[in-house]
């Protein structure tokens, strides 16, 4: 099954990663699409990725600002890996999976013919450094078209080099691809240096098209030892396997005739070699009137890809080494922080434990009770923990159903009410009589509210007659459908009210676990929508959580 | 203990101050919860024998320089606070409650009521 992924490198969703598989992919605003962007750019239903004999065809679907790969317009586009799809405001890294199983083969594909070893011919017929200049060196109507072709094929290669990317081995890849098509090499590999061990290691492999020998690409160790210790290109020739030398005989399935090796110098260090080769018998080549060998000219032209290739191979490793640290310091501050809520939560239950402990051994039942009720309200506290942890990690499609919002706003009013009594809090609810059933994650607006109004108990609290007010509705103009929870309590200090959305940021202290309202968030973004919030310190503050009504065929909101 | 004991627990979830209820409250001592060690108005101050703080919770309290506390304290908390008073305790969560109710009983059998 071929498989591709889509990942948001710019948009509302950036870093998420969508699937491609067998099934057409639909994106758009929608809820009903697999990929689902938050874009007010984006149309419902803006484009599809269908795959057809192993290709994987993006079409526009008449949307209202139309579908751009690599900045152009497309109506229709076959998709190849790397390419960047636009919709709106949103960009879209495609990346083809199956390119890393082919990439995954380099090891496989390539034979490192050892020191004298005797299927190792190869010598050495002209070498460059790394600052020789680039060809031509003398000017002539047809050097200047070479000189144009040149530079046409550097320029393609640092465009693949900017190009965003997924894996080394794609880049690589990419690279080599081109490299072998703008040579003119029949095949080509990269090899690099494990920056553990020092071991060199194939990295990725190329054939010129129509050329799929099935046989194992010799390099000579040799060779490769050599450039690795003079940082030079080479050029070399395999006579012996030569059939201008040996008419007879073919050349040997698969063996070199002829090879360049060049450097791939990064900025402090040699990253690797890249090893082209040509096999096709010299005799035929010139049939078909093509040279019959690599020309000089090209050797240098290689010199400069390896260049390009082994900076590309740094930034990469560059760039995943600030990933690798940010994504540790944001695993340590995670487990940090819920580390912290568990061991608060384990508090508590000690506590109820040890009421019980007391009760038990003074035959007290009142204080079994209230030791009791304790360690189940740490019960809820580790269920909902667990439950907005759950909802946060997964990339989930809202499970769509037709349900009364009323009555899930009721549950979760009901739900609060004995917390709103403990803390003296007047909890009201406030439904609007008018509002029908509707389609929509019941469980998932049950969540997301339910946080809401855990927070606005939590804030008024203490105040002077806490009130926390919860309402439901449907606006028209908008065909939105929406909860607003009101209270009375502190409010939030405005240089806070952007910041209350992001994980792990809580105003409520220890008592937070800072994942409430980014679960919300989440939750409505899932149903097309979004929650908003007023604020005034010292007054209060109302969260409304809106979203798009869905169409029900057999019932409308009145 | 002497009745009328006032204990204060600020900060932190209810259940501390729930548990230290049951315990003290049957023996003539109250319990009250603040959400915050700075008292309102912001010039006055807790008058409780026995102040129990959630230091995790409140994170913007100096134990070294709050002035606004001037009664025993028992501190609790993930870190352990640079300076400990003779008449302040420090239990590291998440502890033991017996070694919270421990710490109380001698802070107010060392201190009458107000």
């Amino acid at each position: 099954m071929k498989r591709a992924s889509l990942l948001v490198v710019q948009g509302a969703e950036q870093g998420t990663r969508f699937d491609v598989a067998d099934a057409p992919v639909f994106m758009g605003r929608g809820v009903s699409n697999e990929v689902r962007l938050h874009d007010t750019e984006v149309s419902r239903v803006h484009a599809s990725i269908q795959i057809k004999d192993g290709v994987f065809s993006l079409n526009d679907r008449n949307s209202s600002n139309g579908t751009f790969v690599n900045g152009k317009p497309v109506t229709t586009h076959t998709l190849i890996d790397g390419d960047q799809i636009q919709l709106g405001r949103t960009v879209l890294l495609f990346s083809d999976v199956n390119q890393d199983s082919r990439t995954g083969l380099a090891a496989e594909r390539i034979q490192l013919l050892q020191r004298h070893d005797p299927a190792d011919r190869s010598s050495i017929i002209s070498r460059v450094g790394q600052d020789a200049p680039l060809p031509p060196v003398v000017p002539s109507v047809e050097d200047d078209s070479q000189t144009l072709s040149n530079l046409a094929v550097l320029y393609r290669i640092t465009e693949e080099v900017a190009r965003p990317t997924v894996s080394m081995d794609q880049l690589l890849q990419r690279i080599l691809d081109l490299t072998i098509e703008s040579i003119g090499a029949d095949r080509g590999c990269v090899l690099l240096t494990d920056p553990q061990t020092g071991e060199i290691t194939p990295q990725a492999i190329s054939e010129h098209r129509g050329l799929d020998t099935g046989a194992r690409m010799p390099v000579s160790r040799t060779i490769v030892d050599y450039v690795f210790k003079t940082n030079q290109g080479v050029r070399t020739a395999d006579a012996q396997h030569d059939s201008r030398f040996d008419g007879g005989r073919s050349i040997v399935q698969a063996g070199i005739r002829e090879a360049m090796c060049v450097p791939m110098q990064g900025r402090h260090e040699l990253m690797g070699v890249i090893y082209v080769d040509i096999t096709t018998p010299a005799d035929r080549l010139l049939a078909t009137g093509k040279v019959a060998g690599f020309r000089e000219d090209q050797l240098r032209m290689l010199v400069a890809i390896g260049r390009q290739a082994a900076l590309a191979v740094e930034n990469y490793r560059y760039q995943q080494a600030i990933v690798k640290a940010e994504r540790l310091a944001a695993m340590g501050q995670t487990i940090a922080t819920i580390s912290h809520h568990i061991k608060n939560i384990l508090q508590g239950i000690r506590g109820g434990s040890y009421l019980i402990d007391m009760g038990l051994n003074d035959h007290n039942e009142d204080l079994v009770r209230k030791g009791w009720h304790v360690v189940e309200k740490n019960q809820t506290r580790i269920y909902n923990l667990v439950m907005d942890m759950l909802t946060f990690s997964k990339e989930r499609q809202p499970a769509h159903e037709r349900a009364n919002l009323n009555e899930t706003v009721a549950d979760v009013v009901e739900l609060m009410q004995s917390r709103a009594g403990e803390c003296a809090v007047d909890l009201q609810y406030r439904p609007n009589p008018s509002l029908a059933v509707c389609i929509f994650d019941s469980e998932g607006i049950h969540r997301a509210v339910l946080n809401i109004v855990t927070n606005a108990i939590d804030a008024v609290e203490g105040a002077e007659s806490p009130i926390v007010l919860v309402e439901t509705g449907h606006q028209v103009e908008t065909d939105m459908i929406w909860v607003a929870v009101s209270d009375n309590g502190p409010g939030i200090p405005e240089n806070q009210v952007s910041k209350i959305f992001q994980v792990f940021e809580s105003t409520k202290g220890a008592r937070g676990t800072g994942l409430g309202l980014a679960v919300s968030q989440k939750i409505l973004r899932e149903h097309g929508g979004e929650i908003t919030v007023e604020s005034r310190p010292g007054e209060g503050s109302r969260f409304m959580l809106a979203w798009p009504r869905i169409e029900d065929e057999g019932q409308t909101v009145a | 203990m002497n009745v009328s004991q006032r204990v204060l627990v600020i900060g932190g979830v209810s259940d501390t101050a729930t548990v230290l209820q049951a315990v003290f409250e049957p023996r003539g001592a109250t319990v009250e919860r603040s959400r915050t060690h700075r008292p309102a108005p912001a010039n006055a101050r807790f008058s409780s024998e026995v102040i129990v703080i959630d230091l995790d919770a409140e994170q913007d309290f100096e134990p070294e320089t709050d002035c606004s506390i001037v009664s025993s304290r028992v501190l609790i908390g993930s870190d352990t606070p640079k300076r400990i008073a003779p008449d302040e305790r420090f239990l590291s969560k998440p502890f033991q409650y017996p070694e919270l109710v421990k710490a109380i009983e001698e802070l107010l059998s060392a201190r009458p009521a107000a």
